[in-house]
């Protein structure tokens, strides 16, 4: 309970602290701001919404709300419904002009993918810990088989 | 992150080739560390409670994201050793913390626009993102292959070199 308690402190802490730490603005601040933060470099995170020339338009999610925004300078290999990195400098407009993008998924199968290769992990990590390890429910213990 | 495959095969890896030359890491405590590298894919908790809410539940700053860092290893693991028995806690809690560093140094080692990784020395460097040489993004399907090739070849050496020949 202990250890779980001082799990839950650190994610608050860290989250509290964010702001601070963050050498850009935030993507919420972002998002329910922008105008305050034109002329800013930034790091976003967006899902892609359309790609058409050297622009993508992507969709930014930050505390419950989205900002739909043009990347200018856009020359990376992405579908709809991928995932993508962007720093760059955010200029009016909702547009950011970007220095460097990073495909994080270049579309929705990579995701799919992505989760399902996790879920194979999953599936093989259990089947290794469960030939040797059983849990014991009625004393909340994990014990090895080899005990009895 | 990496996905959950590529972790659990690297860190099988590491886990045998260590166990060539540790006596007491036999077959039964190498899954214990592979679980290790599960710690930080629970930022994907989120999923399930999404961290907006309980900020909203509880009226305060909250993020799973640290649960995937130094600290949220070191922290997750000693919960997780609570629940074996007491005579094995310093050996569990190692390799459970051996194996959330695997996935935390591989993860650093993914690509982000600006070149540095996420804040995950947390808290121990709170404002320090390690520079990242951008090897992979998560969802390229070669970091898998990879893991699984190294695995293999680990699997073979394990199986037909340092275990005893029977024939």
């Amino acid at each position: 309970m202990l250890f779980l308690s001082a799990a839950f402190g650190l994610c608050v802490a860290g989250e509290a602290t964010y702001e601070q730490r963050w050498p850009y603005p935030t993507t919420e601040a972002v998002v329910t701001d922008y105008d305050a933060h034109v002329g800013d470099r930034t790091l976003l995170f967006g899902s892609v919404e359309a790609v058409s020339g050297d622009r993508a338009t992507i969709r930014v999610v930050a505390g419950g709300e989205n900002l739909t925004m043009t990347v200018s300078d856009f020359t990376a290999s992405v579908e709809a419904g991928g995932a993508i990195q962007v720093t760059g400098t955010l200029r009016p407009d909702h547009v950011v002009q970007a220095d460097s993008v990073v495909v994080v998924n270049r579309s929705t199968d990579a995701k799919t993918w992505k989760y399902g290769a996790s879920v194979v992990g999953l599936l093989v990590f259990l089947g290794l810990f469960f030939r040797f390890w059983r849990a014991d429910l009625r004393n909340f213990q994990v014990v090895c088989r080899d005990d009895g | 992150m990496a996905d959950l495959l590529t972790h659990v095969l690297v860190a099988w890896s590491l886990l045998t080739v260590a166990s060539w030359w540790l006596d007491w890491l036999d077959a039964r405590w190498i899954p214990v560390g592979v679980g290790g590298v599960i710690i930080p894919d629970l930022v994907k908790l989120d999923l399930l409670l999404d961290a907006d809410a309980v900020e909203a539940a509880l009226g305060i700053p909250f993020s799973w994201g640290y649960l995937g860092s130094l600290g949220g290893v070191v922290l997750t693991a000693g919960a997780v050793t609570m629940a074996f028995d007491r005579c094995w806690w310093r050996r569990v809690y190692s390799l459970l913390v051996v194996g959330g560093s695997s996935a935390l140094i591989l993860d650093g080692l993914r690509a982000y626009a600006d070149g540095r990784a996420s804040f995950w020395l947390f808290p121990v460097l709170p404002s320090y993102r390690p520079p990242t040489p951008s090897l992979y993004v998560s969802s390229d399907p070669i970091v898998p292959a990879l893991a699984l090739a190294l695995a293999l070849v680990v699997l073979g050496v394990d199986r037909w070199v340092v275990a005893e020949p029977t024939w």
